[in-house]
């Protein structure tokens, strides 16, 4: 497969804080995940690919073109900005013909492309309403039609289903499927591991500037599977509980809050641990009122790995 | 290649959007302003059966500083500074910049859109106001066309002034406050300093287009220089104008605009 992307020792400062460090792609078709903690870097990324930042050092280039001030090149390129950024004084429909407008086409084609787009995503029936009366979803859902018009060959997608009801998102990830299987590549950011992994198993992990791993999303799955996890669980019987629970091989440690209210088990065996708590759990008295995993995020793996 | 369609296209939908805004709103009645002063003014004089103050008088002394001293300068500041750093405050310039549109076309399409709506909130302020305090010789030939070249010089001081806030707007973070220094600050104080120094005002050349003289402060020294003609005023206005936006190009095509923190 041809490369689409290819961006070598990218660096960015923003004066004495590190934006990127080195990072150094090369990204061929089909679905990219870019996955990382807040802050992590990805949008900087994300902002050198769309030309909208420099890189220090380093160069990107994307269809063997440079991106900077190329502005041609987005004839070919689809990009859906992470912020929640809208005009205040138009409709959806304004804002959308404005788009496919610039695309330079004919004032047919600029109309049936902008509906097009905006039937994709659900707003027909409310694209004359005026954007500051959308909900966060609709307007989220609005930009991301806003940079489906082109059909472009590459589509960039940062942080897409922020805010987005289960819905939509389901339908949302099925268009992004049915996209690479027309052949076009679709670069995805985001920092919640499921999403990611309900689109493509192909993901960059960004941490602190650069690139943690690259590759099959099973082997990050594999590592949070090891990677200790402290489970939290508000019930009737914390004590109890953690007597059925201690009889398996799977705690490492355990600890009891709140009056025993609340207990909290560490265990390395994060896969079969919810196994075994369901089980117990449906198979007692015990009313278990909360159960929350403080640990289930890629903030605390990437400490874990970096050895925090 | 210049691709005039697009500018089209941007200067419509910023029209459009220019015009549905409080900021067009507030600065449309606040051009009305002086008029109101000019019926309340001649109201309290009819009620208390005193002589209507002239018409022209207080257009000369009254709607001109007004208008050519405080608010084209207002409104060059206030929409020609906005033509980026509303889209950056917004953080809606990453649509004009990842579109297929070049930096000239967008910053042209958007600064004649904000020419055309602080033109058409002066226009309405001024020509309102002028034919209201001109009311009885209003349809005579030399009044209209005092009318008009008003309306030519306002026109040009809109494009002077905005072209120098678009530069300020598009380089500097606080383009506001360092605009309210140039015509606050630096176009009052470089009228009353000796030497060349009015020179270097966009005032200086204004003064000379308006078929109505403005009240200016005296010289110091009360060394007056010479105001240049008509021709020269409106063309170094127009040289100056093209040098601004010139620029503001060149640094919108070079500069990276950080709409947030970026990590």
């Amino acid at each position: 497969m041809g490369t689409v992307i290819k961006g070598e020792n990218l660096s960015k400062w923003y004066g004495n804080v590190l934006g990127l460090s080195e990072i150094s792609v090369d990204i061929s078709k089909g679905i990219q995940g870019l996955l990382g903690p807040n802050g992590a870097g990805k949008s900087t990324f994300l902002k050198i690919l769309t030309g909208q930042l420099k890189p220090n050092i380093g160069e990107i280039r994307i269809f063997d073109e440079p991106v900077f001030n190329n502005q041609e090149l987005f004839h070919r390129i689809g990009y859906c900005p992470e912020f929640d950024a809208y005009y205040r004084e138009v409709t959806g429909w304004e804002f959308i013909r404005f788009k496919s407008a610039l695309f330079g086409y004919s004032k047919k084609e600029t109309d049936q492309r902008a509906l097009t787009a905006i039937e994709k995503v659900g707003l027909t029936d409310s694209k004359d309403r005026k954007i500051t009366a959308y909900s966060l979803g609709m307007r989220q859902r609005l930009k991301f039609a806003s940079s489906i018009i082109n059909d472009s060959d590459l589509l960039i997608l940062d942080e897409p289903l922020r805010g987005v009801d289960p819905l939509w998102r389901i339908r949302i990830i099925k268009m992004l499927k049915e996209f690479e299987e027309e052949g076009r590549t679709i670069i995805v950011s985001s920092h919640i591991l499921s999403e990611i992994e309900a689109m493509t198993n192909n993901v960059i992990l960004i941490h602190q500037g650069k690139i943690f791993a690259h590759g099959d999303i099973q082997e990050i799955r594999d590592l949070i599977g090891s990677h200790p996890h402290k489970v939290s669980v508000v019930c009737n019987d914390a004590r109890g509980l953690a007597k059925k629970m201690i009889s398996d091989d799977l705690l490492l440690n355990i600890q009891f809050l709140d009056n025993e209210q609340k207990v909290i088990f560490e265990t390395d065996k994060r896969d079969r641990f919810f196994d075994t708590l369901t089980y117990t759990i449906s198979n007692s008295a015990i009313n278990v009122s909360e159960i929350t995993s403080p640990d289930d995020n890629l903030q605390s793996v990437f400490d874990y790995l970096i050895g925090r | 290649m210049v691709n005039f369609n697009k500018i089209k296209i941007i200067y419509i939908f910023f029209v459009k959007t220019l015009l549905r805004s409080k900021k067009t709103k507030f600065f449309i009645l606040f051009s009305l302003v002086p008029l109101l002063i000019f019926l309340i003014i001649n109201g309290l004089k009819l009620i208390y059966h005193d002589n209507l103050l002239a018409g022209s008088d207080f257009f000369k002394n009254g709607g001109m500083p007004f208008f050519f001293q405080f608010y084209i300068q207002l409104i060059s500041l206030l929409f020609g500074a906005a033509v980026l750093s509303d889209e950056i405050d917004s953080k809606t310039l990453i649509y004009l910049n990842t579109s297929p549109v070049s930096k000239f076309s967008i910053l042209s399409g958007k600064f004649t859109a904000y020419l055309t709506v602080s033109f058409l909130s002066f226009a309405i302020g001024s020509t309102i106001l002028y034919v209201m305090t001109h009311f009885k010789g209003i349809l005579t030939t030399n009044s209209l066309a005092t009318l008009l070249q008003l309306q030519f010089a306002g026109l040009i001081a809109i494009i002077a002034y905005s072209s120098l806030f678009l530069m300020f707007g598009v380089s500097l973070k606080k383009s506001t406050i360092i605009g309210l220094v140039y015509i606050f600050g630096w176009e009052t104080i470089a009228q009353i300093l000796p030497g060349t120094a009015q020179k270097l005002t966009i005032f200086f050349y204004l003064h000379s287009l308006s078929p109505i003289r403005i009240p200016k402060e005296k010289g110091i020294l009360n060394i007056s220089i010479v105001q240049p003609g008509y021709a020269e005023a409106l063309i170094t206005l127009l040289i100056f104008s093209a040098i601004f936006f010139a620029a503001s190009v060149y640094i919108f095509k070079k500069r990276e605009y950080l709409l947030a923190d970026h990590t």
